[in-house]
């Protein structure tokens, strides 16, 4: 067991972490400390002037200081601290039992076109699976919409915070779309339209006023046109799904046409076009564990996609969902498996991200956002867990509804309590 | 009624004969699954039985065929009670949904057998991860949802020659939401007391369909001069067979515990409630499939040898997997039951040492007492005793089929793979020369 001392003062200011690994873009630093202070990190590395480590009886170090002010001290010996995790295919806050449209908030409804939804204004912090992917070294997600063929607008959010403005960080990052109808040209050229009329639109806005335009696509509002004037100059990247590498193919030639930023989910035959998905620029979201034939359009898949990918250039991140997203690791984890280097399988679920979206997270230096994960030891091997999770620099508790529902049934008979005493 | 069943059972399919010589898997380290791990340890593999296990060398000889599998891991073919590969097949088809006999909600007398496609490519993937045996089900739509099937993981034309020699005959039931969600609006069952009430009333009439049977058994003992003293039949001929009804016979069959029940059920609530009607027409449950809250009810479970089939961490798809847990399997085993991790899915299929890795995990982070052996049952021996084949497959003992796997790391290492996979002594995986065995993947590969 790691020892986490001092940790109980939670709340302090500052943070240290001591004579961990830390994996930073400059690879794994082994014996460094990490600082937290003022919501953020402040120094990765050894020697760090203004750091004073305190030493035990067995000069052991049990206790620091950083810049004179006495701080929280985590006992890092054989732990590897990485930037917290980012789960960019979620609907973490807007799902909480998959089945039960009473317990969801991912779908806007209404009109096909939802261009305009920012379905964050639906997120809920106190949803009980936030905790959960916490303990398992997620701090933060994309929350996703789905429905329609333009969904809405994906949202940034850290998984700590009482309210919807603690936790969002930013309430559009990617625009969610799909291929809709029964075939790719459709669903493309549907797109294609759209975009076109947001561009006419932009183009036209005093006529639009007017009620003089040309008519654009049923159920594009205002509102939605307005939506994806940051689709059209790149700022907010489009992300669609497709799996097949003739689909991919296509999309990476819609995605140069129209001058776009383009994320696509799926990718699992992106192998076979990895080099065109590279030159376009598109970053992909692969699922590892998904190899074999589970669809028409997977025929292709296979083990070593990330690798291949990732050895052509492509951008590459991992999804494992909402409910499990602390199971990212255990894809990356395969991803290994399938021949990614281990830097590469850890970057896709912090640095790729990051770079991706534009995000303030995902990396472990100076200045960087105090979204840290401290592991007992590999993160991507099942057997290590996190022992620390810091979220906005706060060390965070792991507890969740599950630890609680463990706990109540650890003696039988559980739940069914003994009466109260008399009072 | 046996006899008569037993004509449905007979192939027309030859089975090919393999021959191989005397394997032996030298230097590894040998996980068996019993509670013995030789650390290095070797195999000795013939006529498609383990003939020996044993620690540091081997015995000398000149007719084995020798494999070095030094620094791997050597362990019993993966065993998993939940697949619908064949049944809901790859690449998924409308054409080739065949779990569910959704036209009424009880269907004991279909057979998933008859649905399992044998050239789905999900059964060489879950080869590749270590699977040699499983159980196909039908889905869980109906009350009952009729017979599974226990294969071996080999290749077949058809799908009667992947069963696995000798394996009891099994039949799926459902709990909870899915019966009333599918048949709510068609007729019923709507709720949860429906569902009870409509397997409550198909064992009443499986009950009075077993006493036609022991009636016509009495008369014809009686008419052939044998012992019988109950009869009342005169003396107008030979006595008439009951008619036969295919969906009674599967349900006498779990009277007479012939037939393995396999439940699916995953509220605590809902498994007391389902072993009740159990304890009500004297059948025990052989295993609960899903079952997140096994937890809460661990000792019941554990004290009636009820096998507790479930994920390492799938919860909140639906109401009824709400309060799952990551140390369910570990809970369940510390109080002496029978844990075992299944996967339910094509994808997690190939890889349940995983699966069972994270249940591992989690149990020992929480305090509960477990080695890696423990944690290997949870994928072998105890799914072996789910299927009723554990006398004969689940460990690496002498006398069993030579199951067995070589990893190229610890089993319970994200980063591990399955090299060489056996199926009674037969090499059917070479992560080194992988191929696959299903027509459908044959030729999609073709360069364009």
């Amino acid at each position: 067991m790691i020892a986490l001392m001092a940790l109980a003062a939670l709340g302090a200011e500052c943070t240290v972490i001591s004579g961990t690994t830390a994996a930073t873009s400059e690879g794994l630093q082994k014996g460094v400390s990490v600082i937290l202070d003022g919501g953020r990190v402040a120094a990765v590395g050894r020697g760090l002037e203004g750091l004073e480590l305190t030493l035990g009886a067995q000069s052991e170090v049990s206790g620091a200081s950083w810049q004179g002010r006495s701080c929280a001290f985590v006992q890092g010996n054989g732990t590897i601290t990485t930037a917290g995790l980012i789960a960019v295919d979620s609907q973490l806050g807007l799902v909480e039992v998959g089945m039960e449209g009473a317990s969801r908030d991912n779908d806007a409804g209404g009109d096909a076109i939802r261009a305009s939804v920012r379905i964050v204004d639906g997120y809920n912090p106190r949803s009980s699976l936030i905790a959960i992917q916490r303990a398992g070294g997620v701090t933060s997600a994309l929350t996703r919409p789905n429905g329609g063929w333009v969904a809405g607008q994906a949202a940034h959010v850290r998984l700590a915070g009482r309210t919807q403005a603690e936790a969002v960080v930013s309430e559009s990052v990617t625009m969610v779309a799909s291929l809709a109808g029964p075939s790719t040209a459709g669903g493309l050229a549907q797109l294609v339209d759209l975009l076109d009329d947001a561009r006419d639109y932009q183009r036209n806005r005093a006529a639009y006023a007017q009620g003089r335009t040309r008519p654009y696509s049923e159920g594009a509002s205002r509102a939605d046109l307005e939506a994806l004037q940051p689709v059209l100059t790149g700022a907010l990247p489009l992300s669609l799904t497709a799996n097949r590498a003739s689909d991919l193919e296509a999309l990476a030639r819609f995605k140069v046409e129209q001058d776009i930023a383009l994320v696509v989910h799926g990718a699992a035959e992106g192998w076979l076009v990895a080099d065109t998905l590279a030159e376009a620029g598109i970053p992909v979201v692969v699922d590892p564990l998904v190899y074999g034939p589970g669809s028409f359009d997977e025929i292709h898949g296979r083990a070593d996609n990330a690798k291949l990918l990732a050895d052509a250039g492509v951008q590459v991140m991992f999804t494992a969902g909402t409910h499990n997203a602390r199971n990212l690791r255990q894809r990356a984890g395969n991803a290994v498996r399938g021949g990614l280097a281990r830097s590469a399988a850890l970057a896709a679920l912090t640095e790729v991200p990051a770079a991706v979206y534009g995000l303030d997270a995902g990396r472990l230096e100076a200045g960087s956002a105090g979204d840290v994960v401290v592991w007992s030891g590999d993160p991507l091997e099942l057997s290590s867990a996190p022992v620390a999770v810091f979220v906005g620099g706060e060390a965070r508790s792991l507890e969740n509804r599950q630890t609680r529902l463990r706990d109540a049934y650890r003696e039988l008979p559980g739940t069914p309590t003994p009466p109260l005493t008399l009072p | 009624m046996q006899e008569l069943e037993a004509r449905g059972l007979r192939s027309v399919e030859p089975v090919p004969a393999v021959e191989f010589p005397p394997v032996v898997l030298v230097g590894g380290t040998v996980m068996t699954a019993t509670g013995d791990v030789h650390a290095p340890g070797w195999v000795v593999l013939a006529n498609g039985q383990i003939t020996d296990v044993g620690p540091g060398e081997p015995p000398k000889s000149n007719t084995h065929h020798v494999i070095d599998v030094t620094g791997r891991f050597v362990t019993p073919g993966l065993i998993d009670t939940h697949s619908h590969l064949g049944v809901y097949p790859s690449p998924g088809a409308g054409a080739h949904s065949d779990g569910n006999e959704m036209t009424a909600p009880t269907t004991p007398g279909v057979w998933a057998e008859h649905s399992a496609w044998p050239q789905d490519p999900g059964f060489v993937r879950a080869l590749a991860g270590g699977v040699t045996a499983l159980q196909l089900l039908p889905g869980s739509a109906n009350l009952v949802g009729g017979r599974g099937v226990i294969m071996q993981n080999v290749p077949a034309r058809g799908s009667r020659n992947m069963r696995f020699p000798g394996a009891p005959e099994t039949v799926k039931m459902a709990c909870g939401e899915n019966p009333k969600r599918v048949y709510g609006e068609r007729g019923g069952p709507a709720t949860r007391m429906g569902n009870l009430r409509g397997q409550r009333a198909i064992f009443l009439e499986a009950q009075a369909y077993a006493e036609e049977w022991s009636a016509y058994h009495d008369a014809l003992g009686e008419s052939d001069g044998a012992t019988s003293k109950r009869s009342k039949k005169s003396s107008s001929g030979p006595p008439e067979p009951p008619k036969r009804d295919l969906d009674k016979e599967t349900l006498v069959g779990v009277l007479e515990g012939r037939i393995l029940p396999q439940i699916h059920c995953y509220r605590a609530d809902d498994m007391l409630s389902f072993m009740q009607l159990a304890d009500e027409f004297d059948f025990s449950v052989r295993s609960f499939h899903h079952a997140l809250e096994a937890y809460k009810i661990r000792d019941v479970l554990a004290e009636r040898e009820v096998s507790v089939s479930t994920w390492a961490d799938w919860w909140g798809f639906k109401m009824e997997a709400y309060d799952g847990i990551l140390e369910n399997a570990a809970l369940v085993h510390d109080a002496g039951g029978r844990a075992i991790i299944h996967s339910d899915s094509a994808e997690g299929i190939q890889r349940l040492n995983q699966e069972a890795s994270k249940a591992y995990h989690a149990g020992v982070r929480a305090g509960i007492e477990l080695t890696e052996d423990d944690a290997l049952t949870w994928i072998t021996l105890n799914p072996a005793w789910a299927l009723g084949i554990d006398e004969v497959t689940g460990t690496l003992e002498p006398g069993k089929r030579a199951d067995v796997v070589v990893w190229s790391g610890h089993p319970l290492s994200v980063y591990s793979q399955a090299d060489l996979v056996f199926v009674e002594g037969v090499l059917r995986w070479d992560a080194e020369r992988p191929a696959t065995w299903s027509d459908f993947e044959i030729g999609q590969g073709v360069d364009p």
